[in-house]
């Protein structure tokens, strides 16, 4: 008998919950502070004392006090009406560091301005806060997140809340404006050096001798350019001829490849996020040093590169790992000696040059 | 700071016209009112430091700590007004946050303390310029919630005070203006099915001389001074004052001891009542609208004699002493509807009937010890007549052409006897004169009392009723005539007792305004209730549907036609607007046209054979071809999508300059150079 795995059918009910919770989610929400608590029970006893004494000026404050009521609530209308926002996501972030998120909000009303409106996100509980957009302008409002797990994070909706004229109720409503975040894994997890094939025998002997300035080792060759490598390398000679950028290549780097590879092949707990980290960690520090590093995993291969741009391709390959049992075997792609796996659960079936557990030593 | 100092500053105006509200309904009772509203002015120009402000918080606190002590001293130990001690502790809580520096943002107090006096004003009963500062205070109060909400907004995400345009803030100062209709429509509309305002303490009615149970002439020393203070505010049926001299008659004394009159309680004949002389007196009743300022004495004032004396509303109770004076109870100021027969039977309609002798009550013959020169002079009065009627002219006339009229009070206590009076000052006020004629008629044996009141009044013509000042007291006599009742003499000299007498200088047109805002206030405001109400809805009805004949209500007509005028002027207002509006939209289809006019000018030309072409594309023709003025052209529709679509204000010079360019070289049919 084939029952649906438990944790399939609890999915379907969160996804069938969430979609009603949206269905029903009323247009605009309103909430109210203290001052309009206040004034509510001051109207109401107002309302008692007019009635019992008669007294008719009574009423007349009454009627002032509904009538605030009624301006505060058509012009908390106005603020949330006819604004356009457009949302300014940063490339990448890193996980644990603060993020900010801008808004810029264009107001497309003729005569009211926006005042006081705070966006926030659904995702997150920190809200940027609009002061002003004059009709016909835009205003800019900034907030800073700090998202603690890496990953691509869909933005959908920002709720617009304000408290405007009188801070006396809060109006909320939604927009959506799509997006996305990639949060980077860190990258500042201490890790051991890995021990790569035949390394330990290049820090001695000959290369201790290379000249100053030329650390790199000796002329090897002119390859193909990859986007991160320095431009000062480029043969123009070649690239003019070929009409492709053409970097030159030497020893030193040529031999210093590093292939991190990662078995996505696990449960998705705190272990396997953690091997990502250290994955991220010795990315940032082979690329730190100048090294040419490429990243492995299930279902995507970073060819080797150096340079910020490799390593903003890797951790944002990194970001969108995602750990599954029924991902394809991790296929190393070049010889083992280059490669260092990164596993929370390592196996038998692949043998790298030097591996690192994820929640072991 | 701009924003900031604007907020304070309207918090202050806010606090002024709360206490402004507060003073129109109790008046200067405590010298904290005063204190408050110089701190408060003081606040509008100046700022305290922040160290003095500290300094001076410890002084109101204080302030304020020994007020509320003494609240509660009088909340305990005195049990009179509890409110006033409170409105002082208010009243020094809301000087010390007028006087806040701008630094110190603890704002929303004010609020609350403006608020709070506000409503203290309204147990009062606050005259017209309740109103204004009512209307002053929502005002500021919108602005100043606004700008004050926007500025703790700024301070808790902490960035910089928000710069508004005036432009704004005089727009949301008109919102305000929606709070003044809501309120005027909850005002009138909400059904007053409860208890009439019962209304607050004695201290704050006028005191009035002359109608205590007790009635001294032994004042002396200096000068009865006028005393502006309206008494009586009168509409009448017919709209306008009868032509007769009006003596608003209050209260009779009966027993007069030498030096004070009094009341009794006994009397043998019964009084006679309306009936008796509605039967008797042929001329036509006056119908009188009286709303009566409070006072201490709950006395009824009417034209006298009163026929029919109705309550205006539901819960005031008339009541009838055996003299027939009219008192009234359950509340401080009552608004009455009595009928009086004001115009007396004439003399020779009195010597008609011969006055009987009727030996009857001897009440109203009673006499304090006098000297026989009293009766002397009675006796040689009234010696030639026979008629009572004639008798009692005789003394009326003497009094009047002999002696004279005037305020100043005998010097010493000694001169201020009857026959000091009669026999040697020969001067003096018009109690005077009226108890020296009644004593004269009682000595030769005919029955007199003597009646204070009012006489005359003021007409305003800007509200269509009369005002009665206290400076128009008065003494005159009433007469008994058995077929007619009491008749009215009256001996003090230059009393002509007509409408706008002499004596009423006091008033001039800016005062008549006030007052007849204040009489409006009174009627329409506070005097509001459920008999109103049905009358204003009965009355909009009609309005509405003319067809329909208004019934008669018992508040004079004539005030259907100020919301008709009041509708008219606000549809007025908003069809002004509405075209305005079109005015506005129509200069933005300015560029529109002009492009338009362009596009059709060069297709007239044969240069735009494909009209739907959108604007840029045409442009690109237009080049492509040669045509002549595509330069110009191309500025005329780059302006045109600029204004049109790119929301920037284009000036109509640049465009209609550009377009005639063009134009003119599309007539001259200029080729441009291939």
């Amino acid at each position: 008998m084939i029952r649906p795995a438990p944790d399939r059918s609890r999915a379907r009910t969160a996804r069938v919950s969430a979609k009603l919770k949206e269905w029903f989610r009323p247009p605009r929400r309103l909430r109210i502070t203290r001052g309009g608590a206040l004034l509510t029970g001051a109207i109401v006893a107002l309302g008692f004392a007019a009635l019992n004494t008669g007294n008719n000026l009574l009423y007349l404050v009454l009627g002032a006090l509904l009538g605030l009521i009624m301006v505060s609530g058509w012009l908390s209308e106005q603020m949330l009406r006819r604004n356009q926002i457009e949302r300014r996501v940063p490339r990448a972030a890193t996980a644990g560091e603060p993020l900010r998120l801008v808004y810029e909000i264009t107001n497309h009303k003729r005569r009211l301005p926006t005042l006081s409106i705070e966006l926030r996100e659904a995702a997150f509980n920190e809200a940027a806060y609009l002061q002003s957009a004059w009709p016909g302008r835009s205003g800019v409002a900034r907030t800073t997140v700090t998202v603690r797990r890496r990953g691509v994070y869909p933005l959908s909706r920002i709720v617009l809340s304000t408290a405007f004229p009188f801070g006396l109720f809060i109006k909320e409503r939604d927009i959506e404006v799509r997006g996305y975040l990639v949060v980077w894994p860190r990258t500042d997890r201490i890790v051991r050096r890995p021990r790569l094939a035949g390394e330990p025998a290049r820090r001695t002997g000959e290369n201790a001798a290379v000249t100053a300035g030329s650390g790199r080792g000796d002329y090897r060759g002119l390859r193909g350019y990859v986007p991160g490598d320095d431009p000062r390398d480029v043969h123009w000679r070649s690239t003019a001829r070929l009409g492709q950028p053409v970097v030159r290549e030497y020893e030193r780097e040529a031999a210093q490849a590093l292939w991190v590879c990662l078995d996505v092949r696990v449960p998705a707990d705190d272990r396997a996020e953690e091997a990502v980290e250290i994955a991220a960690a010795l990315v940032a520090r082979a690329i730190g040093e100048g090294q040419r590093v490429g990243f492995a995993s299930n279902e995507t291969v970073i060819d080797l590169g150096s340079g910020p741009g490799q390593l903003e391709r890797v951790l944002d390959a990194l970001a969108r790992v995602r750990f599954r049992t029924d991902a394809p075997p991790l296929v190393l792609p070049a010889s083992s000696e280059e490669c260092v796996l990164v596993t929370s659960a390592p196996t038998r079936s692949v043998t790298c040059a030097d591996l690192f557990e994820a929640g072991g030593a | 700071m701009m924003l900031r100092r604007l907020h304070q500053r309207l918090l202050t105006i806010m606090g002024l016209a709360a206490v402004v509200a507060f003073l129109s309904g109790v008046g200067i009772e405590t010298p904290t009112i005063l204190l408050t509203t110089a701190l408060l002015l003081l606040a509008l120009v100046w700022q305290p430091g922040v160290r003095t402000h500290e300094r001076l918080e410890w002084v109101f606190r204080i302030a304020a700590f020994l007020l509320m002590v003494r609240a509660i001293y009088y909340m305990v130990a005195l049990p009179e007004d509890v409110v006033l001690p409170m409105v002082d502790v208010l009243l020094v809580l809301v000087a010390s946050e007028a006087l806040r520096p701008e630094e110190v943002t603890a704002q929303t107090r004010m609020y609350s303390l403006a608020f709070a006096l506000l409503l203290a004003a309204s147990a009062y009963r606050a005259g017209v310029a309740f109103g204004l500062a009512f209307i002053v205070f929502l005002m500021t109060g919108t602005i100043t919630l606004m700008i004050g909400h926007l500025l703790r907004q700024a301070a808790k995400h902490r960035m910089p005070d928000p710069v508004l345009e005036r432009g704004f803030l005089v727009r949301v100062a008109l919102l305000s203006f929606v709070m003044l209709f809501m309120s005027g429509l909850l005002f009138v509309a909400f059904p007053r099915v409860t208890r009439q305002w019962m209304g607050r303490g004695v201290s704050l009615t006028n005191s009035v001389i002359g109608f205590s149970d007790r009635v001294s002439l032994g004042d002396h020393g200096s000068r009865l001074y006028p005393n502006p203070e309206v008494v009586l505010r009168v509409e009448f049926a017919s709209q306008r004052p009868p032509d007769e001299a009006l003596y608003w008659r209050g209260r009779s004394y009966e027993v007069f001891d030498g030096v004070a009159w009094s009341r009794t309680a006994r009397l043998y004949r019964r009084e006679p009542r309306g009936g008796f002389y509605r039967e008797r007196w042929a001329q036509p009743p006056v119908e009188q609208f009286i709303y009566a300022a409070p006072l201490d004495v709950n006395v009824v004032f009417a034209l006298s004699p009163v026929v029919d004396l109705s309550g205006g509303n539901r819960y005031l109770r008339f009541d009838r002493t055996p003299t027939g004076d009219l008192f009234f109870r359950g509340t401080p100021a009552p608004t009455y509807h009595a009928v009086s027969l004001p115009a007396q039977p004439t003399d020779e309609e009195i010597r008609g009937k011969p006055a009987a002798y009727a030996p009857g009550d001897s009440t109203f013959l009673q006499l304090p010890a006098l000297s026989g020169r009293v009766h002397q002079l009675a006796d040689s009065l009234t010696a030639d007549h026979q008629h009572r009627l004639d008798k009692a002219r005789a003394i009326e006339r003497y009094l009047r052409t002999q002696f004279r009229y005037t305020l100043d009070l005998p010097a010493t206590a000694a001169e201020t006897g009857l026959e000091y009076f009669l026999f040697q000052r020969r001067a003096g006020h018009c109690e005077y004169f009226s108890t020296a004629m009644v004593i004269l008629l009682r000595s030769v044996g005919i029955p007199a009392r003597n009646v204070n009141g009012f006489l005359g009044g003021q007409w305003n013509e800007f509200g269509n009723f009369l005002t009665v000042t206290q400076n128009q007291a008065h003494s005159w006599v009433e007469v008994y005539f058995p077929d007619w009742g009491w008749i009215r003499f009256d001996p003090t000299p230059a009393a002509s007792g007509g409408v706008a007498t002499a004596q009423q200088r006091f008033f001039g047109p800016f005062r008549f305004l006030i007052d007849g805002l204040e009489h409006r206030w009174s009627k329409w405001v506070l005097e509001y209730d459920l008999d109103t109400q049905t009358g204003v809805f009965r009355r909009t009805a009609a309005a509405i549907s003319p067809d329909r004949a208004p019934r008669e209500s018992a508040v004079p007509p004539g005030t259907r036609s100020w919301w008709l005028w009041a509708a008219g002027a606000f549809v007025l207002i908003i069809v002004i607007r509405t075209l305005l509006l079109r005015r506005s939209t129509m200069e933005a289809g300015f560029e529109t046209r002009t492009y338009l006019k362009l596009r059709r000018a060069y297709r007239r030309a044969g240069f735009d054979p494909r009209p739907w072409l959108p604007p840029l594309a045409f442009i690109e023709q237009m080049e492509l071809a040669h045509a002549p003025g595509a330069a110009h052209a191309r500025q005329v529709v780059l302006l045109y999508l600029e204004s049109r679509f790119g929301n920037a204000p284009v000036a109509k010079q640049s465009i209609r300059a550009e377009a005639e360019r063009a134009l003119h070289d599309l007539r001259r049919r200029k080729r441009q150079p291939a």
